[in-house]
């Protein structure tokens, strides 16, 4: 099984759900500004998964990578939630 | 559909796409020449981070010019106006802080990383010149930022600064003190700075800039030598690939950049008047506490020890500037150039003691013999280091290589091997 399509598809989903959080959590988006920056960390942790996912093109990807990236999604999206937006 | 095919399909798409977009903007046929493909690491592209720094820096520096007040008065209270009221103020200071941060970290370690390689050897000698003007410019931009908020540390820190310059004999004194203070008022020193921090350095380093790509244009890449060098060399042309590269770096750097900066967020010190400032302890950034360190030894108190000291700060600028001039080795590779891989090994060891140090002793005047010991004993553990290193890592993985290359020439290649063959053939002789 082809797991880019995939990968590429849940990575679509939740920046669409990161999107969409930050308006419901904060419409006005400076109110909490340490939670967008840390949203906006997380997008660019994102954006850097889809690059590395075309260099890596018709060649095998490093999952090693892309797992160390979602890592730092989930952590920096916990550290936003537990720590800012308390 | 195998999955060969489905990710030939993907491709095609990929390239239709980018495809689609060059035969528009005409990117592919770009002034900048192809990258070899043994550049797309993260060690070649360290100037580009700290440019790309820079820039972040440029950006988040004209939002704050929207409410900044350049006079002595008004200086603090608009910068606390921003901070506090203005959406996305903190958020914003904190990244320019961090990305400023970002930009002499990463130009030192572009430096270093060319001095370790011997970029700065033939041709390219102008070029590193340019880049160590680049780096002293952004030395320069931080000295002139830190002033700018008005904080009782920042003044006073940067009162001590011009209280060294005061020391210089004329007429550097008497240049350096009208270019930075003017009349000496407190009203020319903040708006001379203020000139210099947004106007003035951004536009040398901008012109620099332009030069040094141009150079590099020129020259390229440099090739690494010995058991690092590669086999073969891919030319990548900059569309699509090498602009995503870029990109990549880019959004790893911003996500960085704007983690610190949302867990350690820019907070604004006590504002400046002569009663805090008779109470505080003025320390500067923590890329001048090397040099604030050394100052602080004993040995160079008095008008003839700081004026040594300043000699001694402008005699390591020239030599790291005038490198290329002074370091005549055509050797490139590290292991080829051990003493000046040593001189810099122990360099950083010593800048980050300093750094340290500095932050741990603020105010403080050091004696000349704790300095000498401190700073004796990191070289020698440097050297130590180094020494075993040689001899347990590198000298054995050069032996290695050697028996390698020793073997590959005793092989035959097979067109010598189907030469010899049919020169042995039964008839095959004229």
């Amino acid at each position: 099984m082809n797991r880019l399509p995939i990968g590429f598809g849940l990575l679509l989903a939740f920046q669409a759900f990161l999107v969409v959080a930050l308006w419901a959590v904060d419409p006005v988006q400076y109110t909490g500004q340490r939670l967008f920056g840390s949203i906006l960390a997380a997008q660019l942790v994102i954006i850097a998964i889809f690059l590395h996912l075309y260099l890596s093109g018709s060649e095998d990807y490093d999952q090693e990578w892309v797992a160390v990236g979602l890592a730092f999604i989930v952590l920096i999206c916990l550290l936003a939630y537990f720590v800012f937006a308390g | 559909m195998t999955q060969v095919q489905a990710v030939a399909k993907k491709r095609s798409r990929w390239n239709a796409l980018s495809e689609w977009f060059d035969t528009r903007l005409g990117l592919a046929n770009t002034i900048l020449r192809p990258v070899p493909s043994y550049s797309l690491k993260p060690d070649y592209w360290l100037g580009a981070i700290a440019f790309l720094a820079f820039l972040i820096c440029g950006f988040t520096g004209i939002l704050q010019l929207q409410y900044y007040v350049p006079t002595p008065d008004a200086a603090y209270d608009s910068v606390q106006h921003f901070n506090e009221f203005v959406p996305y103020g903190n958020l914003i200071q904190s990244v320019h802080l961090y990305s400023a941060f970002a930009m002499i970290f990463f130009a030192f370690a572009h430096m270093m990383r060319g001095y370790f390689l011997s970029v700065h050897k033939r041709p390219r000698e102008l070029m590193w010149v340019i880049g160590m003007l680049m780096g002293l410019s952004a030395l320069g931009m931080g000295f002139t930022g830190y002033l700018l908020p008005w904080t009782v540390l920042s003044k006073s820190a940067t009162d001590i600064s011009i209280g060294f310059v005061n020391q210089l004999p004329d007429p550097f004194r008497s240049f350096l003190m009208y270019g930075l203070t003017g009349s000496g008022a407190d009203g020319d020193l903040l708006l001379r700075f203020f000139a210099l921090h947004t106007v003035v350095l951004p536009a040398v380093i901008f012109v620099l800039f332009a030069i040094k790509l141009h150079m590099f244009e020129v020259h390229g890449v440099v090739k690494p030598e010995g058991n690092s060098a590669p086999a073969e060399v891919r030319l990548i042309p900059w569309f699509p690939r090498i602009v995503a590269y870029m990109l990549l770096l880019a959004s790893i750097v911003g996500s960085a950049i704007l983690t610190i900066a949302v867990l350690f967020p820019f907070q604004l010190p006590a504002k400046f008047t002569y009663e805090a400032a008779a109470s505080a302890t003025p320390t500067p950034e923590w890329y001048f506490l090397w040099a604030y360190q050394i100052l602080k030894f004993s040995v160079f108190e008095g008008q003839l020890g700081i004026r040594l000291a300043l000699v001694l700060l402008a005699a390591i600028m020239a030599a790291f500037t005038l490198l290329p001039f002074i370091d005549r080795n055509p050797r490139r590779a590290p292991r080829q150039r051990p003493v000046y891989v040593t001189v810099g090994a122990i360099a950083i060891v010593e800048v980050f003691v300093l750094v340290i140090w500095g932050s741990m002793t603020p105010g403080m005047t050091i004696p000349a013999v704790q300095g000498v010991l401190v700073l004796g004993c990191s070289a020698l553990a440097t050297i130590c280091i180094l020494f075993v290193w040689h001899r347990q890592v590198v000298h054995p993985s050069e032996m290695l290589y050697e028996r390698f290359l020793a073997r590959k020439e005793r092989q035959p290649s097979p067109e010598t091997t189907q030469e010899s063959a049919r020169g042995d053939a039964p008839g095959s002789g004229s």
